[in-house]
């Protein structure tokens, strides 16, 4: 079955771009352009932001409850 | 000067509901979209060719649409808050375990199979069903908000795994480190995911009595007429079938768009670069529209018509992708510029179809919760989003297909641009102010009377 075979390549094949390798190479460079930053640097900023983040948010919920005399959770 | 002043209320614990469920989204899209950051160091690794690699990807999409209405009754059944801990639990070990990868069955199992499944756990009809239970008044907006995780974990998560393998030269210490983000996630979900306002003692939109309203009177909330115990119910009604057959044209001329925009572009005399550029663009202005058209919805109403405006406008912005190249390179006279209506008709696509991409995420999301109720929303919105996965998937294989017979993509975007025009008439047609429960006629009781 030829045809069948070469309609599932081509499907697999017109399927597995969403990722697009392009996109990421041109958005590192840009980055790297810009900032001008080694990627450890950019690795620690980055991962300090996601961890920053949560960890803020979380204080800032905790703050809140013992303000109100409030148990952080009921 | 008064110290009577009323003690400033804390912030409404579905905020944090909502902070964590963006938060969650974010790392699990970003440890889905990073894939491509991995498609070249692991070809070049195990002399894997594109098509090989692109199995294990294109096993991902087909089964995470196809299991989302399983996981959305899963979700209905369990309250959501388990579901969506374990989902992240498991995402984030098998995001770590990818680093493991020696052969090309382990990738397509691991990422295809188990990933796809760990997700459909933390997808966004879920979060945005449970978020649903939190907001009345304000649902389209949190839903919308809830939407830009999508981007924000593309934006962030997939230059992150990038520098981290530059840094280590390794693509296994990358998923291992995207792993990690994801599990991050747990604590931040322990501590405010939570199946409904009613187990922290609250109620929805942080009212202090039920169905409080601004004005200062109680509205006993009135459900639609078609509020349904369960989802097969909701398959019976027409709203069910309009919503879901325009979120089919949704995912068909979205898709499109992640697959097929930037060979496109470059098809029209763009750069990689700009094409690169043009594209990351439209991803931004995601962020902008599901949170605009959210606000806009629960603000001034009406939202089938913002769904049909957002259908309408990505038409246009189809029409004009087509229509532009007639115009080709035009010189201003005399002063020596030209103006390449190839490159300008990407930019103008790029800004309406950026803004109406995710739009429809909020939109139909809180549309189905108001006519159907709470009780079965993860089911029927993870059937809904079935429908946006076939859209996508027919049109991502009809375009690669036509364009292999035509060497055009001219034909595959006409055509699927065309069915807007079905989904902007599929939108419109639906009887919101006779199904949706935010239109039905409250009993009001004034609190002075009370």
């Amino acid at each position: 079955m030829p045809n069948l075979t070469q309609m599932l390549v081509s499907l697999l094949l017109h399927q597995g771009d969403a990722a697009d390798p392009e996109l990421i190479h041109w958005l590192k460079d840009q980055m790297d352009e810009i900032i001008g930053l080694g990627p450890w640097v950019m690795v620690s900023l980055m991962g300090a932001i996601v961890i920053a983040i949560p960890v803020a948010i979380g204080i800032l919920y905790v703050y809140q409850q013992r303000r109100h005399g409030s148990p952080p959770f009921p | 000067m008064s110290t009577n002043t009323p003690a400033k209320r804390p912030i409404f614990f579905g905020w944090y509901v909502v902070f964590a469920a963006v938060f969650i989204g974010f790392a699990a899209a970003g440890a889905r979209n990073g894939f491509g950051v991995f498609i070249d160091p692991m070809t070049e690794e195990f002399g894997w060719n594109r098509l090989i690699i692109s199995t294990a990807f294109s096993v991902g999409v087909l089964l995470n649409g196809v299991i989302q209405p399983f996981m959305g009754q899963l979700f209905d059944r369990t309250g959501g808050r388990n579901l969506v801990l374990f989902s992240a639990l498991a995402l984030g070990l098998i995001t770590m375990a990818l680093g493991f990868t020696m052969h090309i069955l382990f990738l397509i199992f691991v990422f295809g199979v188990m990933a796809s499944l760990a997700q459909g756990g933390l997808s966004l009809t879920n979060t945005s069903a449970l978020l649903s239970r939190w907001f009345q008044r304000k649902r389209a907006t949190v839903i919308g908000l809830n939407s830009t995780a999508l981007s924000l974990g593309g934006l962030v998560m997939v230059p992150f795994a990038y520098f981290l393998m530059t840094a280590t030269d390794s693509w296994r210490v990358a998923w291992v480190g995207l792993g990690a983000v994801v599990l991050i996630t747990l604590p931040v979900g322990w501590m405010f995911i939570r199946d409904n306002p009613a187990q922290m003692n609250l109620l929805p939109d942080g009212d202090e009595e039920p169905g409080q309203q601004n004005s200062g009177n109680q509205r006993e909330r009135v459900p639609g007429p078609l509020e349904v115990t369960s989802w097969r119910e909701s398959l019976r009604s027409w709203p069910f079938w309009q919503m879901s057959g325009a979120y089919f044209v949704c995912g068909a001329t979205t898709f499109i768009l992640s697959v097929h925009f930037i060979p496109y572009a470059m098809d029209r005399g763009a750069s990689g670069g700009q094409a690169a550029l043009i594209f990351a663009v439209m991803n931004g202005l995601n962020i902008v529209g599901a949170t605009a058209a959210g606000y806009l919805s629960d603000k001034v109403g009406g939202t089938k018509n913002w769904l049909t405006l957002v259908y309408v406008s990505r038409g246009l912005a189809y029409l004009l992708l087509l229509l532009t190249p007639l115009m080709g390179v035009m010189a201003i006279g005399g002063i020596g510029i030209t103006v390449n209506w190839n490159i300008i008709g990407l930019w103008i696509f790029a800004g309406i179809a950026g803004f109406s991409w995710v739009a429809t995420l909020p939109l139909t999301s809180s549309l189905t919760a108001e006519v159907y109720g709470l009780r079965a929303l993860g089911t029927i919105s993870g059937i809904s989003f079935l429908f946006h996965q076939v859209g996508g998937f027919v049109s991502v294989t009809l375009a690669g297909w036509l364009y292999d017979v035509t060497g055009s993509y001219t034909l595959p975007f006409a055509i699927i641009g065309s069915l807007l025009a079905l989904a902007a008439l599929s939108a419109f047609s639906i009887r919101e102010k006779k199904y949706s429960a935010r239109y039905q006629q409250p009993r009001t009781v004034w609190v002075a009377d009370a």
